[in-house]
């Protein structure tokens, strides 16, 4: 029983230690990244990994005045939230109806939005143009949040669907006979059900609005309206990258996704301590 | 799951369906009929296209170059499902148990690979592999084991392993949430219980968190599947899709073919080729997790 | 109370269009519109309005679009009455969307074209040649130097007017570990090159730093050139205009050969392939590696990012003759690469500015700028400020007056072919394929 113990305890101990390493692994790069925007190109070019050796604040402040990266960063934020709160709507309700009900073309409809995540988006790029360059929806302040809704569903209904199904029925039928209607049932009941996965399915649709880059290079063309993944571009001239400033940018622009993670990435535990879940 | 009681009328469904399908169609559905046509012609762009019918499609079957990035993206896929999918649920369950110190910190460092560029995951591995300065050989050098020491990213057999393990290592933590936010539906008091009668932590994962994610695993295998047949950025900036045509997967190709060699009727093609082959993989991993009777 | 249901949608649908379309609305009042037709005629001066998409960032450093900011302030000053409206991109994403434009048939009114993706463009009848525009200023035409329009002619029309004019090919060298290993000066002879190489290796240097990751490093920057010294330019024009060469001639696969010579022989670094052009400068700025073969635009890199001690002793030069090679020794592969053209439905007064546009980015006094910016412009310069150069770049200009251009591989090759060769070179590298079978691989793409 001790020596039981003893190896229970070993185990711990290693268990511990190789998350730990494993944790390290998984936030040295942005550390990384984070020093290396204070490095000058020489310092970069010579030793990729070494500290810099005299911090230059200057990267940001470029990055910023000729970079425009604070136009290119409101945008992404509005087109972002926006995209999101339109995913998590419809996803939701589209999740309902596939995971609660059983109709005609319900399998139809789960395997087109199987398609979305499925069909490489480069090959949909010029068909896209073509279609709104034909209704002048291009180059427009919303124009972005077409594309990023519709391939932002799919993964969310996926995820909700299957969320959804785990929920007990009773509750609704329970509802449903004292007379609530649907919708009442759905804000009411099942939302702060599903709280934990909408958390999730609001970080990862967020991350991906958040990166896409092929649809906003296409469909966007003034200044005004770029997001961040095609500002980013304006780093790489014909022959070099100028990679410090990059980074800086690349700091700024990484910086919203992790404080969107921290904030809702509490929400995901929070089912558990308040112990919502059970019926 | 079909509930007579609650099923609402018809119109009420495809009113609540409609906005979500009808974006969908414009944005997804509609462009991929339009790919399609452009899949059967002869195509380098602008107005003069030549009908060739099914003919990119047959040279697509014979196209050697395309089944072996298909292969790649075949080795990727698997090596994910056991490595990300894996890991991650591995993880998660480690982080509701009380083995583990420091969960709070684990659960949010663990998430930030999956925000990171691809420009600066590219840069961090090619220096973990690299040959003088590399921390990889280092290691084995530490450790007497030089005989071991390869070109990593330059020797065509092994390259496809090397890029993969990035990959993997950056998408533990997109999965660790989606099992996060599923353990939260399973209700405390069965770990309670298990506590009780003395199962430990790994029973506890096997008994019963397992069963009762599998809803989820599935999901998450679909769509590390999804995700993996898509796999171009990443493998990009590490490799360029080299040596050779070595670490090439299909979304490369397609895009190589389409925007680098202007080939956009064979580039269709490939994508809806890389379409069915997606659609075929994700149908035979349902078949063999057993299907579940609700769905496709 | 379904119903409800169904209204709120609708009014969540309703809402949502008329947000998006006032909000479209909105922001048309607020830019101009890129085709001007509805406006004019306000009271204001009539101006002409173009879109120019091109890849010269605002926060690049190279020379060349330096020179080009410069020249476009001027020309702005000094036609007030031609509204520019600049779409800048970085370059590999420049390259991504100028391709789905033209598949879409919507090229913006001016932009930037590279040689290999002319014939396409001309294809699809996106394009005009320039021989008109040209042949009304023999001024301007005079003033380009001889051989920049190669990269964009088929016959005997141009479909691009150069701005810069490259060599892709030269040898940067360490002159220190030149002689640390007993070479005095740099070999005149192929087989010489090949002992040198072998000289530095043996003392533990790295002969040659080659980061071929992009692919396009050893198509450019080497093939181009030892290509040419064995097959001779015939040879190439004759592929260019398909006059019956093939790839499997005896001379080009010679070439191969040599460029897997020398990767055998370990001339260099292991891991060629998976670092690109900027780590390969590191290796040499680290005083690892005693040569790299880059184009003219790495002069500015040496200047901006080696260590004191490595710029002062790096030296320039080409690759020497080759024994029994159809080539001339003095021949360099270079190229304008980039030129600008307009959208083939310009027209009237829109034509003539898109005109005058191009002429401000391509004449005399542009060069002038170019060249003491240390970028080789596509036009003769005249009287420059010669002090402006640094010593590498008056050493490359040097070399450029005595040689001769030949053509770059990559930029008039059409660009299925050039994507075989580039991805069989790096097979070739690693000898995972041989120089003949590579060749018929070109060969049956060129067909």
């Amino acid at each position: 029983m001790k020596r039981r113990r003893l190896l229970g305890k070993t185990l711990e101990i290693l268990l511990n230690v190789m998350m730990l390493l494993f944790s390290f692994a998984c936030i040295f790069p942005l550390i990384w990244m984070t020093y290396s925007s204070l490095k000058t190109q020489k310092d970069f070019s010579l030793n990729i990994i070494s500290l810099p050796l005299a911090p230059q604040f200057n990267n940001y402040i470029e990055a910023i005045r000729t970079g425009k990266m604070h136009i290119f960063f409101l945008n992404s934020m509005f087109i972002g939230i926006i995209s999101v709160v339109f995913i998590i709507a419809i996803g939701f309700i589209t999740a309902y109806c596939l995971s609660r009900f059983n109709f005609r073309g319900r399998n139809l409809i789960y395997v087109l939005f199987l398609f979305g995540m499925l069909v490489p988006v480069h090959s949909l790029l010029v068909p896209v143009f073509v279609q709104f360059k034909w209704l002048g929806l291009l180059n427009k302040r919303l124009t972005l949040i077409l594309p990023y809704v519709a391939f932002g569903l799919p993964m969310a209904i996926f995820l909700l669907e299957s969320f959804i199904k785990t929920i007990p029925i009773e509750i609704e039928e329970a509802a449903c006979i004292d007379g609530s209607p649907i919708a009442v049932t759905l804000m009411k009941i099942i939302m702060p059900i599903c709280r934990p996965a909408m958390s999730t399915v609001l970080i990862l649709t967020f991350l991906h609005v958040w990166n896409e880059f092929p649809f906003a290079l296409i469909l966007i063309k003034s200044d005004y309206l770029k997001t961040l993944p095609v500002g980013l571009t304006n780093f790489s001239g014909q022959y070099s990258v100028d990679y410090p400033r990059l980074m800086a940018a690349l700091v700024i622009a990484t910086l919203p996704v992790i404080i969107v993670y921290l904030l809702f990435s509490k929400k995901i535990i929070q089912g558990m301590t308040a112990g919502a879940v059970k019926g | 799951m079909n509930h007579k009681l609650m099923r609402p009328k018809t119109e009420v469904l495809l009113g609540l369906l409609s906005p979500g399908l009808l974006i969908y169609c414009f944005i997804v559905v509609l462009p991929l009929f339009v790919s399609f046509r452009y899949s059967l012609f002869d195509w380098s762009g602008g107005i003069n296209m030549e009908f060739v019918g099914l003919g990119n499609y047959i040279d697509l079957v014979q196209d050697g170059d395309f089944w072996f990035s298909f292969k790649n993206n075949v080795m990727i896929i698997m090596l994910s499902i056991l490595g990300q999918v894996g890991i991650a649920f591995v993880v998660s369950a480690l982080l509701m148990s009380k083995l583990l110190k420091w969960r709070e910190f684990h659960r949010v460092v663990i998430f930030l690979p999956v925000v990171l560029s691809a420009v600066v995951i590219g840069f961090l591995w090619t220096i973990i592999y690299s040959k003088d300065m590399g921390l990889l050989n280092w290691i084995l050098k530490a450790l007497h084991l030089e005989s071991f020491i390869i070109p990593w990213l330059d020797d065509p057999r092994y390259v496809i392993y090397t890029v993969t393990i990035p990959l993997i290592w950056q998408y533990i933590g997109f999965y660790l949430i989606i099992f996060m936010a599923a353990m939260q539906s399973i209700p405390k008091d069965i770990f309670e219980v298990a506590d009780i009668d003395g199962a430990t932590g790994i029973k506890k994962a096997v008994y019963i968190t397992l069963p009762l994610l599998y809803d989820t695993l599935k999901v998450a295998i679909m769509l590390c599947i999804a995700g993996n047949m898509k796999v171009f950025d990443h493998i990009y900036v590490m490799t360029g899709g080299g040596p050779g045509k070595s670490s090439t997967v299909m979304a490369q190709y397609a895009y190589d073919n389409s925007f680098v060699m202007f080939k956009l009727g064979y580039g269709s093609a490939i994508s809806i080729g890389i379409l069915v082959l997606s659609l075929a993989l994700i149908l035979l991993s349902r078949k063999l997790m057993g299907g579940n009777k609700n769905e496709a | 109370m379904k119903s409800n249901v169904l209204k709120l949608w609708c009014l969540a649908l309703v809402v949502a269009m008329t947000f998006l379309t006032a909000c479209g609305t909105k922001n048309d009042d607020g830019s101009k519109t890129p085709h001007g037709e509805q406006e004019g005629g306000n009271g204001q001066e009539t101006s002409i309005e173009l879109n120019f998409m091109h890849f010269n960032v605002k926060e690049s450093s190279e020379g060349g679009t330096l020179a080009f900011y410069d020249a476009m302030e001027m020309f702005k000053d000094n036609n007030p009455n031609i509204e520019i409206e600049e779409e800048i991109l970085g370059h590999d994403a420049y390259e991504t969307k100028i391709k789905t434009l033209a598949a879409a048939n919507e090229l913006p009114d001016l932009f930037v074209i590279k040689g290999s993706m002319v014939s396409a463009f001309v294809e699809s009848g996106l394009i005009n040649p320039v021989n008109d525009i040209l042949e009304q200023a023999p001024a301007w035409k005079d003033g380009f130097m001889d051989g920049v329009f190669n990269d964009f002619k088929m016959g005997d029309n141009i479909y691009a007017l150069p701005y810069s004019n490259k060599s892709t090919h030269i040898i940067y060298y360490n002159e220190d570990i030149f002689e640390e290993c007993g070479i005095t000066s740099f070999p005149a002879s192929w087989e010489g090159f090949k002992d040198a190489v072998g000289k530095i290796r043996d003392k533990g240097y790295t002969p040659i730093a080659l980061g071929n990751k992009g692919k396009w490093v050893v198509g450019s920057c080497i093939l181009s050139t030892l290509g040419d010294r064995f097959t001779g330019t015939d040879w190439f024009m004759s592929i260019k205009d398909r006059k019956g060469a093939k790839f499997t001639e005896p001379e080009f696969v010679d070439a191969l050969a040599a460029v897997q010579e020398l990767a055998v022989m370990g001339a260099f670094n292991a891991d060629m392939n998976s670092i690109d052009n900027m780590q390969h400068k590191t290796l040499y700025y680290g005083g690892k590696a005693a040569m790299f073969f880059e184009g003219a635009w790495a002069i500015s890199s040496i200047s901006e990012e080696a260590p004191q001690e490595i710029a002062d002793v790096t030296k320039l030069a080409i690759l020497p003759a080759v024994e029994g090679g159809k080539g001339d020794a003095k021949a360099v592969s270079a190229g304008a690469g980039w030129g600008y053209n307009m959208n083939a439905e310009l027209q009237g007064e829109k034509k003539q500015a898109a005109v005058e546009v191009f002429k401000a980015l391509t004449d005399e006094k542009q060069a002038k700028i170019s060249m003491e910016y240390n970028a080789m412009p596509a036009s003769n310069p005249g009287e420059y400020d010669e002090s402006k150069l640094t010593p590498l770049f008056k050493q490359y200009a040097d070399i450029m007056a005595e040689a001769k251009s030949v053509p770059v591989y990559d930029v008039q090759l059409e660009p299925a072919v050039i994507e075989v060769m580039n991805s069989g070179l790096q097979e070739l590298l690693i000898q995972a394929t041989t120089p003949e079978e590579l060749a018929k691989k070109i060969q049956k793409e060129y067909e």
